[in-house]
């Protein structure tokens, strides 16, 4: 087996047993999400229980790609299981991270772990190759994330410091390098709802609450030292096809110049540069780090180390103090009157720390949330505060300090009280939804939008309303996809207008088509791209929705690459813009495994591990009832201000255009649902999968148990 | 950084063969603080090779590992691999990273404490000093390249699947690559660096100390990525 | 700041107050990978805060507004006004008025 170890760890933590299953018998989903799921489906009989039940198994899955230099596919890891943190379902459901743990994973001969059951007191797991012990934990047990794993890695090199080879077994099996370790903090130990899963200083498993779910299961940390190999089909290949790739898909590092500093971090598309996703200000003394085989950095390491590794919304959480420092200093310096411009910054901001930000994203790290929801709660308790609902001794009494609010204190007070569930920290621990039902403020926030949770509890992210593919595929799913692959259709065309003289290089037409050349087996329907007002409810858009999941679940979740790169379809560097996407996601995978899969077939088995998950949604318990956005989103029209400009065509004529606003119409989104389930080939009055739609992808076992619990989809 | 806490260095007297060694040692373990053991006396000539690395541009993505155990073993291996890249995520920049590279020492003290000459400078390759397999008896428990090399982590590289020490080659015998490798042709982790942080010379780099392989690669366009140049 | 005088102490505790959350102004900040993000300002130092941001998104009128009858610096939004009638493109016109309200916190926030 080329690529695949060959063994998936399997972990009871209930016995305590340790025991292998074969990953050959879960070869056919791929890797990742595919086999998570199908491990899932038949590990837990019963899929009504709750996340915190010992019941509930968590995968952590590779693909055959992890720790190989395929491009953007090296060391991404999938999380998953029935999550905490989705309101008011707690859906099976998914969260990826980065950094080197699945490689790890790889090299100590394992595609992945499962894991099930509940320890009688704190445990932790340390992998070293093929001999794996659960270890007492309570030394462990409320520590941070960090701390976690320097204690792990000094008792892995017995007390050395690192930095010479380090024997790892019997064998004469050694390695330079720190074990990998993916761990809860404080909050997971908490059973917090919206805790995470932390791995090295600043990867996370953030959505989903698999934090709570370990702290559930006792389960402190898994650490992995791997000292062996990963088989490649054709390594001449793969080298080649990274070569290709990087020359082809990629500018030079020195051809880098600040005309192409705003596209180097445009989702979804090779990156060429390693600049960091960041909202803060990045010092310039730093490097850019990267995960493993990565070949762009998104996040640095600094000198002081304040903000090591985070990106995106860890930078963007907390953010107010991080323009105002800066930013006036750098004003003030451009000023000719100014004068002394430190002595100016110093009586401006004397008690402000520059690196509130940093210091705030590594708290959410150390302790273990997700920032994610952290990044509409924050602003949604201060509103609450200034209508003076919320603060000590109000109606939702509230020991926060707002007169500190935007400087460390305040997060630093937050964080911990979520992370020990003292006072408000108990309804926040809960996630905003809860918290917000346990206030009685629920229905009236999410009427107003006050509470800017539109899906599943989960915050905003693109809008629904605009953002159609994003909006539909989370609520036909689980929670907030993160998955950018359509977000060039509406970054570059806004950003392009402050940018680029002339505008998009291509008309809206070009654009449309650059993507849906790409989408088979739907490529002769550009106008799945199309964003106007009367195409939001139509067929095209069920296509969209549905390729997007299909792509998503195989190429980015079962194969591993990476949501910041792939899908890559419009592309700076590329002739004519067309990017990798098509034809690189199969030459790595077949390089590496020596099969023969081509797009197609994996987008097709993408729709058959979709279908297996809303299996799984519909033994959870769902119904197309349930499928329903937060109120706002249809009683509110979607704000001008931060309206993307997009591909529109009307009557026949292609253009980009300012969406909105608009906001969804309950009447016609029942009429989509109803499209989209017809071309799922779902029943269309309970959204469920038919037996015939089921059997078609092989999956009559599956049928079998929709049957047996009356929830077959009606033909 | 580089540790560079010297280590003991061993003078064997005269070098014999293996099968001298297997005849007359009745030993299984070989070590060097064993006496009477072998012996390299004479000079060794100067690599006309080096890599050199910038631990400021690294990117810790350790693609370098990655390419360099594929294109000798023909599968991925971080701890087979020649080069090594070691970091801490909690430390401050630059301290996180340290890169530990062959030095094609020209002093080689892994050659000197060779037993069996399998750990040689190879005539034919611009003196690389590299490891003929056949020779090498570590699978006997002779470790003295891994023990002698004075860097931290050591960069003779013992491979506990298959039995023998190996070392940085320039790429000279990187067989499952099809691009040529060693002094005329091109070296594996130079190639596949996504930073450009590892670059390849003839020049030998000062011996003492760090300076001579750990060198500035950075330039305008690294500044205008916002890094810093020095 | 070419011709706005200091501001009196009264203008001053004005300019730096904080607002309730019915006089609250709403500005979005876009950010690439997580789109929008809408932000409630309840101080012109949080209005001078987004204004900073790589891509903000706020009403200008309505800000020029909000500068009269809430913060009640009628000076400051006259300035405004006169930024936004020049009609210098989206970008220019942020940086202009963010440079204007940087002077008056400047103006406000030292001993001058």
């Amino acid at each position: 087996m080329s690529g695949y170890t060959g063994k998936i760890l399997r972990i009871n933590l209930t016995s305590r047993r340790v025991s292998t299953l074969k990953t050959s018998d879960y070869e056919q989903w791929g890797g990742g999400h595919g086999i998570g799921s199908a491990l899932f489906f038949d590990l837990v009989k019963d899929k009504t229980i709750s996340g915190f039940d010992p019941a509930n198994v968590v995968t952590i899955m590779t693909s055959p790609l992890t720790g190989t230099m395929a491009v953007g596919a090296t060391a991404r890891t999938e999380v998953q299981g029935i999550g905490v943190q989705l309101y008011p379902f707690e859906w099976f459901t998914r969260s990826g991270f980065g950094g080197r743990f699945g490689p790890m994973l790889k090299f100590a001969g394992w595609d992945g772990v499962v894991i099930e059951g509940k320890a009688e007191s704190p445990v932790w797991v340390d992998i070293r190759d093929g001999n794996v012990r659960i270890k007492d934990a309570n030394a462990l047990w409320g520590l941070d994330t960090w701390q976690t794993q320097e204690t792990i890695w000094q008792e892995a090199s017995g007390g050395n410091d690192y930095g010479s080879w380090i024997k790892t077994g019997f064998r004469g099996e050694k390695s330079t390098q720190r074990p990998a370790v993916l761990t809860i903090g404080p909050a997971g130990e908490s059973l917090c709802r919206v805790a995470s899963l932390i791995h090295d200083a600043g990867n996370a498993s953030g959505q989903g609450g698999f934090g709570g779910v370990w702290g559930s299961k006792n389960l402190k940390a898994i650490s992995v030292m791997g000292t062996g190999n990963i088989a490649v089909a054709d390594p001449n290949a793969l080298i080649e096809a990274r070569l290709w790739a990087m020359e082809n898909y990629t500018f030079p590092l020195d051809e880098y110049n600040s005309s192409k500093s705003i596209w180097a971090n445009m989702p979804s598309n090779l990156r060429s540069f390693p600049l960091p996703m960041l909202t803060w200000e990045r010092p310039q003394q730093s490097r850019p780090q990267a995960c493993m085989g990565c070949q762009a950095a998104c996040r640095s390491r600094y000198d002081p180390g304040f903000g090591n590794e985070s990106s995106c919304k860890e930078t963007s959480f907390y953010i107010a103090p991080a323009y105002g420092g800066g930013q006036i200093h750098r004003l003030i310096s451009s000023l000719p009157a100014a004068g002394g411009s430190g002595e100016i910054l110093n009586k401006l901001y004397a008690s402000e720390t520059p690196d509130v930000a940093k210091q705030a994203a590594d708290l959410a790290q150390k302790y273990g949330i997700n920032t994610g929801e952290l990044e509409t709660g924050i602003p949604y308790m201060r509103d609450l505060y200034k209508m003076g609902v919320l603060g000590p001794g109000k109606q939702i009494d509230c020991d926060l300090p707002f007169d500190e609010y935007g400087n460390y204190d305040f997060v630093e007070k937050l964080i911990k009280m979520i992370s020990s569930r003292e006072g408000i920290g108990d309804d926040l621990a809960e996630g905003f939804c809860r918290a917000a039902e346990r206030w009685g403020r629920l229905e009236e926030d999410l009427t107003t939008g006050l509470l800017n949770n539109c899906h599943w509890g989960v915050g905003m992210h693109f809008d629904p309303r605009t953002q159609v593919e994003w909006g539909y595929g989370s609520i036909l799913g689980d929670r907030d996809i993160n998955e950018h692959g359509f977000c060039p259709l509406y970054m570059i065309p806004t950003v392009a207008q402050f940018v680029l003289p002339g505008g998009v290089p291509v008309t809206a037409e070009e654009f449309a088509k650059i993507f849906s050349d790409r989408m088979t087996p739907f490529e002769d329907d550009p106008l799945m791209l199309n964003y106007s007002d009367a195409n939001m409810y139509s067929e095209h858009i069920a296509k969209l929705v549905a390729w997007h999941r299909y792509y998503s679940r195989f190429w980015i979740q079962s194969v591993l690459f990476c949501d910041t790169q792939y899908p890559d379809f419009f592309n700076w560097a590329a002739q004519d813009y067309m990017g990798i996407t098509g034809e690189g996601e199969p030459k790595f995978f077949n390089a590496v495994t020596g099969k023969n899969l081509s797009f197609a077939d994996g987008i097709e088995l993408g729709r058959k591990i979709w279908n297996l998950d809303n299996a799984i949604w519909t033994l959870q318990g769902r119904h197309r009832d349930d499928v329903q956005f937060a109120d706002y989103i249809y009683e509110l029209p979607s704000p001008k201000l931060g309206a993307f400009t997009m591909p529109v065509n009307e009557n026949g004529e292609w253009e980009y255009a300012t969406v909105g606003p608009r906001s969804i119409d309950r009447t016609k989104f029942e009429e989509f649902k109803t499209r989209y389930y017809e071309l799922e080939g779902w029943g269309t009055e309970t959204g469920w999968p038919t037996r015939s739609t089921l059997e078609s992808l092989g999956l009559e076992s599956v049928a079998d148990e929709l049957e047996d619990k009356g929830k077959l989809g009606e033909e | 950084m580089n540790n560079q806490e010297s280590k003991e260095i061993i003078k064997p007297k005269r070098v014999i063969s293996r099968r001298e060694f297997l005849k007359f040692s009745g030993i299984v373990v070989v070590s060097v603080g064993v006496g009477g053991c072998i012996v390299n006396d004479g000079e060794v000539e100067d690599s006309q090779g080096y890599l050199l690395v910038d631990t400021k541009k690294c990117q810790g993505c350790l693609t370098c590992m990655l390419a360099c155990s594929l294109v000798h073993e023909g599968y991925e291996s971080l701890s087979l691999a020649r080069i090594q890249v070691v970091q801490n995520p909690f430390e401050n920049f630059p301290d996180d990273i340290n890169i530990a590279q062959c030095r094609q020492c020209v002093d080689p003290v892994c050659i000197e404490a060779c037993p069996t000459r399998a750990l040689y400078a190879d005539e034919e390759n611009g003196h690389i000093r590299t490891v003929d397999k056949n020779k090498c008896i570590g699978w006997l428990g002779c470790r003295a390249c891994v023990t002698a090399c004075p860097y931290e982590p050591g960069r003779s590289i013992w491979n506990f699947q298959k039995g023998h020490a190996q070392t940085c080659d320039l790429c000279a015998n990187a067989s499952f690559w099809n691009e040529q490798g060693g002094l005329e042709g091109k070296q594996a982790c130079v190639e596949l660096c996504p930073m450009k942080a590892i670059k390849f010379t003839t020049e030998i780099p000062e011996q003492l100390g760090d300076e001579g392989y750990n060198v500035n690669l950075r330039d305008e366009v690294w500044e205008a990525l916002g890094y810093p140049a020095d | 700041m070419e011709n706005l005088s200091t501001p009196s102490k009264k203008v001053i505790s004005q300019i730096l107050q904080e607002v309730d959350f019915k006089d609250r102004i709403i500005g979005y900040s876009i950010n690439f990978r997580s789109g929008p993000d809408r932000i409630s300002l309840y101080s012109l130092e949080e209005v001078f805060a987004l204004l900073n941001a790589p891509y903000p998104q706020i009403d200008f009128n309505q800000l020029a507004m909000w500068v009269r009858d809430v913060i009640k610096d009628e000076k400051l939004a006259d300035r405004i006004k006169t930024v936004i009638v020049q009609k210098a493109g989206n970008r220019d016109t942020v940086l202009r008025i963010r440079d204007l309200i940087g002077w008056r916190l400047i103006q406000c926030k030292l001993d001058v």
